[in-house]
């Protein structure tokens, strides 16, 4: 039972991180129709500014701020330089993207130097609450909590707000908010924004759970990012949560069980998906 | 009588293909005006023209006197010209009430106070329920877009083009697709319309005893380039149209 458990908290956390990450993508994609292959670029980004503020700053919260501040500018010189040129033409959004990726990663190295660096927990999430004789290690309940806040506030703005309302109709139909008189290109840049700014809050989160950092990982952990927006549906945003959540669960259970399938498990769970549900679990159309 | 939009040698061409040729019109304030033509006349792409989804090849667009033809389609609406699509433009997963209310806020000017206003709609709201109660939906406020019936949803599309206050109001053939049942009534919310507003309507139709009813001057487009302008009646009796157009067999209709 604690095994189940300890697997399913691990499986939770590691779909949050990768929901933080789905969530942009997924947004951004419904929205603009913008495959941003540099996502990954941005997660990696906030991984290292925030890792590098909080070590020398010693607040892991200052750590948080500084990633999420990266990746909003970020976002916003990415959506201005790179994005806004490209929009409507699909292969030169993925060969731009890809490149400002590779661009991105590569600075890391010029910036931050081109070595592994291991990363602690702030004491506050260090060390683990016992409960019964169930394990549950702190910094993981921990992004469990930021992952659903983000969801509940993501959520709420999107339902209830005049902007969201706007996000939501822009899915579905582009020209139509365009017809009526709304700045379509201000919206996109702002969700582009906020996007990147989750992307960069997942990655100094991630950051600190894998304990160690290097400029190839962004490009790693959008993988699965993409697959969790094929997955849960294009432009859908719940849908990126459960299925960031089903991959994260997945991951988790096969690590323990069939070590030897704990990668092509999403692999797999994306092609099934593909063959029964093209647009994906919770996708229109 | 002021002109509030005009042309002036309106063309636009894909490839070699010249689907709106040389075209001049005065469009008058507060008047009903129709353009009819055969499929393929332009007439469609007449009004993306006038609303800026196209961008002319050559020649302008002015809106009172103001040269717009540069300008993106969110401005245009901004200054006055809003327009309903032949194929249905909805939200199809919102609610009506939320189409409309998109609509509606759409139009506030509150774009620099956005914290203030952000959460407070019922403003919109309740201007949204009074649109539809206007275009008879108000039953269906709740209902999802998309489970609407075909005329309903062109019902939703006028209420929520109301909503923008424009003063001129392009709809591009508000009875395509519909069933004979559905037509009277969207006629019906038309009517209103014109009877209840001092606006400019510029309407797309094939149906001629509408045009013929509703209409102050009627434009015939026929492969690109307009062919007469006129009152219906001056319509019905001009020759140019009957053998281009009416094929010479709309009088015996009509009688």
């Amino acid at each position: 039972m604690d095994l189940i458990i300890g697997l399913t908290v691990n499986g939770l956390a590691t779909g949050m991180l990768i929901f933080l990450l789905a969530a942009g993508l997924t947004l951004i994609f419904g929205l603009m129709s913008v495959l941003n292959f540099a996502h990954g670029g941005l997660f990696i980004w906030g991984a290292y500014t925030g890792v590098w503020s909080f070590q020398m700053t010693g607040s892991f919260i200052v750590g948080i701020i500084i990633a999420i501040i990266t990746g909003l500018l970020l976002g916003l010189v990415t959506e201005r330089l790179i994005i806004r040129p490209v929009y409507g033409n699909h292969i030169q959004q993925i060969l731009i993207t890809l490149g400002f990726m590779l661009v991105l990663q590569e600075f890391i190295k010029v910036v931050f130097g081109p070595d592994q660096k291991a990363v602690f927990p702030p004491e506050i999430l260090q060390g683990s609450f016992l409960v019964g004789d169930i394990v549950l290690i702190k910094y993981r309940l921990f992004i469990i909590a930021v992952g659903l806040l983000i969801f509940i506030v993501s959520s709420f703005i999107l339902k209830r707000t005049r902007v969201g309302l706007i996000v939501r109709a822009g899915v579905m139909n582009k020209e139509m908010v365009q017809s009526l008189g709304i700045n379509i290109k201000l919206v996109f840049m702002l969700v582009f924004m906020v996007g990147s700014g989750m992307a960069a809050l997942s990655g100094i989160l991630h950051a600190v759970y894998s304990g160690v950092i290097y400029a190839e990982m962004g490009l790693e952990f959008s993988i699965l990012a993409f697959i969790v927006v094929v997955i849960g549906g294009m432009g859908s945003f719940s849908g990126s949560l459960f299925a960031a959540i089903l991959v994260g669960l997945a991951q988790a259970f096969m690590a323990y069980y069939v070590p030897a399938l704990s990668l092509a498990v999403n692999m797999l769970l994306m092609t099934v998906v593909l063959i029964f549900r093209p647009q994906g679990l919770f996708g229109k159309g | 009588m002021k002109t509030i939009l005009e042309t002036k040698d309106l063309s636009i061409a894909f490839g070699g293909h010249v689907a709106v040729n040389s075209v001049s019109v005065q469009i008058t304030e507060k008047k009903f005006t129709s353009i009819i033509g055969p499929n393929g006349a332009g007439k469609t792409t007449f009004f993306n023209l006038l609303s800026g989804q196209l961008s002319p090849t050559t020649g302008s667009v002015y809106y009172k006197g103001r040269d717009i033809t540069k300008l993106p389609t969110t401005e245009r609406t901004r200054r006055g010209i809003g327009r309903s699509f032949q194929i249905t433009n909805i939200f199809p997963n919102l609610t009506v009430l939320e189409n409309v209310r998109l609509a509606v806020q759409s139009q506030a000017k509150v774009r620099y106070q956005m914290i203030a206003h952000f959460l407070h709609y019922k403003q919109f709201e309740d201007k949204a329920h009074e649109l539809l109660e206007r275009v008879y939906l108000k039953d269906k406020a709740k209902s999802i877009a998309v489970h609407l019936a075909h005329g309903e949803k062109r019902k939703l599309e006028i209420a929520m083009l109301l909503a923008l206050e424009t003063e001129i109001l392009l709809l591009d053939e508000p009875t395509a697709g519909m069933s004979l049942e559905e037509v009277p009534a969207i006629i019906e919310v038309i009517k209103e319309i014109k009877r209840q507003e001092d606006r400019t309507i510029v309407l797309i139709e094939h149906k001629m005893d509408m045009i013929m009813d509703m209409s102050d001057e009627v434009l015939v487009l026929y492969h690109g380039e307009l062919i007469a302008q006129g009152t219906p009646e001056q319509i019905v009796e001009n020759e140019t149209v009957q053998s281009a157009y009416l094929g010479g067999s709309y009088n015996e209709q009509l009688t």
